[in-house]
């Protein structure tokens, strides 16, 4: 045999010189590198005498700068980067499991195409040349058929940015629709800008709960969502001997440390906030100082509040009217020194989602939170340069015809989803035929999935970039391997909060398989499709130009650590504070909304309370899983395979049901849920079920989590848009309980006021 | 055919079919061994296993398909993950104790696995190396290779192909292998005689 005799001569070679290469097919040659963990080091156990490289964690969104420790090329441990302000050597839960994400075997290891029909889960491995290929020939043909506008973009993470310029480059006015804003931070954001005049919340929340003497919680569920230097600030606080309210329909775990718990009914808190906000006006518990040099509106808003009074939200919000008495004079004793939490993800009823941030941004108006110990702080900006040809120019006008128009303040963060599905769907006002789909499951993110995969089967092509196979990648025609973000660069990582720092996001460890870098795809796909952007061949190029102003490289950079902290400066002398709006004043009234006809000050919009039998459905985080993205990691999915449902206890005694039964959740609409076990509690209202989000995948791609659980999801088809931006609400879908083939009707403990209207199903004939 | 080869044939119908292994030479001869075989034991009610069938060039994509799914990404998982690590560590995951001990005794035999796409203890790096340490004569630590290492996880690894339905010729490869390490075993790794000390063949 030739070949024999040629592995015979060349091993021979390569025993005398011991330098050739072995042959072997190629897969080995003589050992040099491996083995490379020297010395001692290879007789400690665990990632003791472990080489230590950082980076920034993306196991959520908070981004925590970390270290990878590395054992003969295997990540072994992650921990806290030491010399990070923030989160110091902690990391959570999540963060810890990074290292079973990258070598979990459901992972997408190579580009796949699908062979079977679409849903059906039939795939072939493909050449990186041949996925992109196919690609850039379908987006070629769509535009070709259709127009650009006929292409749109799901993107989320830092996984995304770069495809977004290839998108941008079609000429679709969709090139980018954040799931992350009109499923999340949208109404909360659009609030906060045209009343402060800055993101006070996005991906972060500038509130200094660390400094606060009262704390005020609507709904935010800190401690269960996990955001490490965030509830160490609330735990600061707390320690320092904040007094706490917490306004929540459950009792989350920052309830359970509140002075003044708020058992709220789902779908009033506009009621209470507006309530609170005539109160402190008319009781003079107002920061007037501030009100008079810093605010606008004042008189305006004094007015528009007065019908408001405690006695009315206490029968609407179903509350103590001696309770919220005492948190609003609480709170407003500290003034100016409390967090009042602007909230985050805040999709929650519609209609009245920007009102209620609005009417939280108020209240800190009137408290004078503002620049102050304890109130909403100035971020403090950490800029790396921008590299030259990152972001595509290009001329944006809006078509004539535009999936934006009746919606104002959606612009800047692209198209709202439910109008792409909606178009996608119907072919109006334009069709749309092409998605790509990037870091996010849209099918577990958005609002009524039903309708989600019936647009996709209209789609002439679809395809995603995905670490795991989640349920969008089982409906994909072509889906990319990502590189998970231990293995990859992207970016600089500048904190602008408290505790500023710059760091950067670098592999740990190689790629494993044919996972590439979202750069690296980009790139590529800006070759092929002759884009004009990404000058650079790899990743360290930029970021080396992006850290010169600072005196920076990359190597520097790792040298100190890999993290470099700088003095924050989020307060301001009264005196000196000019706020970022057009008037440099406070707004409590906003002229801006008024312009596009939409409510300048918020006002009560009743929100549709669960038909005769039902109650509403809410969900929230838990402190071991991010979204739906975490549940098939080995370890997480060992702290929490899967979820249950709180049920009242007095709703469960008069139905019949008991703790750690198992029910299915029908909707009103009759869609059913998968079976899950319900957790009776005094710690949810009557007309509430409460149910942790991201479980009951559908995706058998994923073997530890798929049909584990019960998605909230899945549960969700009733949606409403608010008017501003577009966002889809999330609380507005409700549920009744099948047990053993059993309809189970709820029934009304708590009476509804007859200023809300109920809900009603339409019969069908 | 040569034990050396055997192996390395083995390795390559392991790897990603992106050509049809109808077009190589070694598979095919093994394969028709096989069929041989097979055909003259007669124990079988099966229908009798036509893996040459399979792997024609008009079958390549199809074939491609069935690698995808049985070794790669499938629903419910992939049916039979082809990594020790899977196998031999207590969590199933890659990069893991098997991984590690498959390092171990490519490093004593003084290589190392090239960087490739796949983690180096994917079954056909582990058969290649199988074949390289043929080659050099290196019988000892063969056979510690195949008592302390591959023969652990490899029947496992075939239970899970075999259960899986596979497609014939990937059933004929997973059980040529089989067959070919337990006689490997036995040749190489009991005192006495061995024809294949002796530079024989299997």
């Amino acid at each position: 045999m030739k070949r024999r005799e040629f592995i015979k001569l060349s091993a021979a070679v390569c025993a005398a010189l011991g330098a050739m290469e072995l042959q072997g097919r190629g897969l080995f040659r003589p050992a040099v590198s491996l083995g490379a963990t020297e010395g001692a080091a290879q007789c400690l156990t665990g990632s003791l005498g472990a080489k230590e490289v950082t980076s920034v964690c993306e196991m959520c969104f908070w981004r925590c700068p970390i270290v990878g420790k590395i054992k003969d090329g295997k990540l072994v441990k992650i921990e806290g980067n030491p010399k990070s302000p923030a989160n110091g050597p902690r990391v959570c839960a999540r963060g810890n499991s990074g290292s079973q994400l990258i070598y979990d075997p459901d992972r997408m290891k190579y580009p796949m195409k699908r062979v079977g029909a679409r849903g059906e889960g039939k795939w072939a491995k493909i050449s990186w040349d041949e996925a992109l290929d196919e690609i850039v020939h379908n987006m070629q043909k769509v535009k070709k058929e259709y127009g650009p506008n006929a292409i749109a973009y799901f993107d989320h993470g830092a996984s995304a940015v770069f495809m977004r310029e290839i998108f941008k480059s079609t000429g679709t006015e969709n090139y980018t629709n954040e799931p992350a804003f009109f499923q999340c931070v949208g109404p909360v954001a659009i609030a906060y800008l045209n009343t402060a005049g800055y993101l006070v919340s996005g991906t972060r929340q500038y509130i200094d709960m660390g400094n606060a003497k009262a704390i005020l919680l609507v709904g935010s569920h800190i401690g269960e969502n996990v955001h490490v230097s965030h509830v160490r600030e609330f735990i600061a606080g707390l320690n320092k001997g904040a007094k706490l309210i917490v306004v929540d329909p459950r009792f989350s775990a920052p309830a359970d440390k509140a002075d003044i718990y708020l058992p709220i009914r789902p779908g009033t808190d506009t009621a209470l906030l507006l309530s609170w906000i005539n109160y402190v006006i008319q009781k003079n518990l107002y920061d007037n100082a501030f009100v008079k040099d810093h605010c606008n509106g004042f008189e305006k808003l004094r007015e528009s509040v007065k019908p408001y009074t405690i006695e009315w939200a206490a029968k609407i919000c179903d509350l103590n009217p001696k309770d919220m008495k005492r948190a609003i004079e609480l709170l407003a004793k500290y003034r100016p020194n409390v967090a009042i939490h602007p909230g985050r993800h805040s999709t929650w009823y519609g209609k009245d989602d920007v009102g209620r941030h609005h009417a939280l941004a108020i209240l800190n108006g009137l408290m004078g939170a503002v620049a102050v110990p304890g109130g909403i702080y100035f971020p403090t900006p950490v800029k790396p340069d921008k590299a030259k040809g990152m972001e595509l120019e290009v001329e944006e006008t809006e078509p004539p015809v535009s999936l934006t128009t009746e919606y104002p303040y959606s612009g800047a963060l692209g198209t709202p989803t439910a109008n792409i599905i909606k178009a996608t769907l119907t072919g109006k006002p334009y069709p749309i035929k092409l998605w790509g789909v990037n870091g996010v499951n849209i099918l577990q993110t958005i609002p009524n999935p039903y309708d989600t995969m019936e647009a996709i089967k209209k789609l002439d092509f679809i395809f995603c970039s995905e670490i795991l196979a989640n349920e969008t990648a089982i409906w994909s025609d072509i889906i990319l391997p990502d590189a998970t973000y231990l293995e990859r660069y992207d970016a600089i990582y500048a904190y602008d909060g408290l505790t500023p720092y710059l760091t950067v996001r670098q592999p740990v460890v190689d790629a494993m398989f044919e996972t590439k870098s979202p750069y690296w795809v980009a790139h590529q796909l800006a070759k092929k499709m002759n884009v004009d952007v990404f000058p650079y061949e790899k990743e360290q190029d930029y970021l080396n130009l992006q850290l010169q102003p600072l005196s920076l490289s990359l190597e520097k950079l790792n040298a100190q650590g890999g993290i470099i902290a700088f003095p924050a400066k989020p307060y301001r002398d009264r005196k000196d504070l000019k706020l970022p709006t057009d008037s440099g004043k406070y707004e409590l009234y906003v002229e801006d909304f008024a312009k596009n006809k939409l409510d300048p000050l918020p006002k009560f919009i009743p929100v549709t309370a669960p038909p005769k039998g039902y109650m509403r459905l809410v969900y929230g985080r838990v402190p071991m899983h991010t979204f739906s993205r975490t549940m098939n990691n080995l370890w997480l999915n060992n702290e929490m395979p899967e979820n249950e449902l709180w049920v009242n206890d007095g709703i469960a005694a008069k139905i019949g049901i008991k703790d750690g039964d198992t029910v299915i959740m029908e909707n009103q609409d009759g869609k059913k849920s998968n079976p899950v076990k319900v957790k009776v509690t005094a710690g949810i209202r009557p007309d509430a079920a409460y149910l942790p989000h991201g479980f009951g995948s559908k995706s058998p791609l994923l073997t530890k989590t798929y049909n584990k659980g019960a998605s909230d999801q899945f549960m969700i088809t009733r949606y409403e848009n608010d008017p501003y931006a577009g966002s889809s609400s999330h609380r507005t879908s409700f549920i009744r309980l099948i047990k053993d083939g059993k309809t189970l009707d709820i029934p009304e403990i708590r009476p509804l006021p007859p200023e809300i209207p109920r809900f009603e199903i339409k019969k069908t004939a | 055919m040569e034990a050396a080869f055997i192996f390395h044939c083995l390795s390559e119908a392991f790897s990603f079919p992106d050509t049809p292994p109808g077009a190589n030479n070694g598979i095919v001869a093994l394969l028709s061994q096989f069929s041989a075989d097979a055909n003259s034991k007669k124990t079988t009610t099966n229908p009798a296993i036509n893996p040459i069938e399979s792997i024609n060039a008009e079958n390549l994509s199809e074939l491609q398909a069935e690698y995808t799914r049985l070794f790669i990404n499938a629903p419910h998982g992939v049916p039979a993950p082809p990594y020790a690590s899977v196998y031999l560590s207590d969590n199933r995951r890659l990069m893991q104790e098997g991984y590690d001990e498959a390092i171990r005794f490519y490093l004593e035999a003084g290589i190392e696995p090239i960087k490739g796409p796949e983690p180096a203890d994917h079954i056909f790096y582990e058969l290649e190396f199988i074949a390289m340490l043929l080659d050099i004569g290196q019988s000892v630590l063969l056979c510690r290779f195949l008592n302390d290492h591959i023969l652990k996880w490899y029947p496992q690894f075939l239970e899970h192909i075999l259960r899986a339905g596979p497609d014939p010729y990937y059933e004929a490869i997973a059980k040529i292998t089989m067959s070919s390490l337990i006689n490997l075993e036995k040749e190489l790794c009991h005192e006495g005689e061995s024809i294949l000390k002796n530079g024989g063949s299997l």
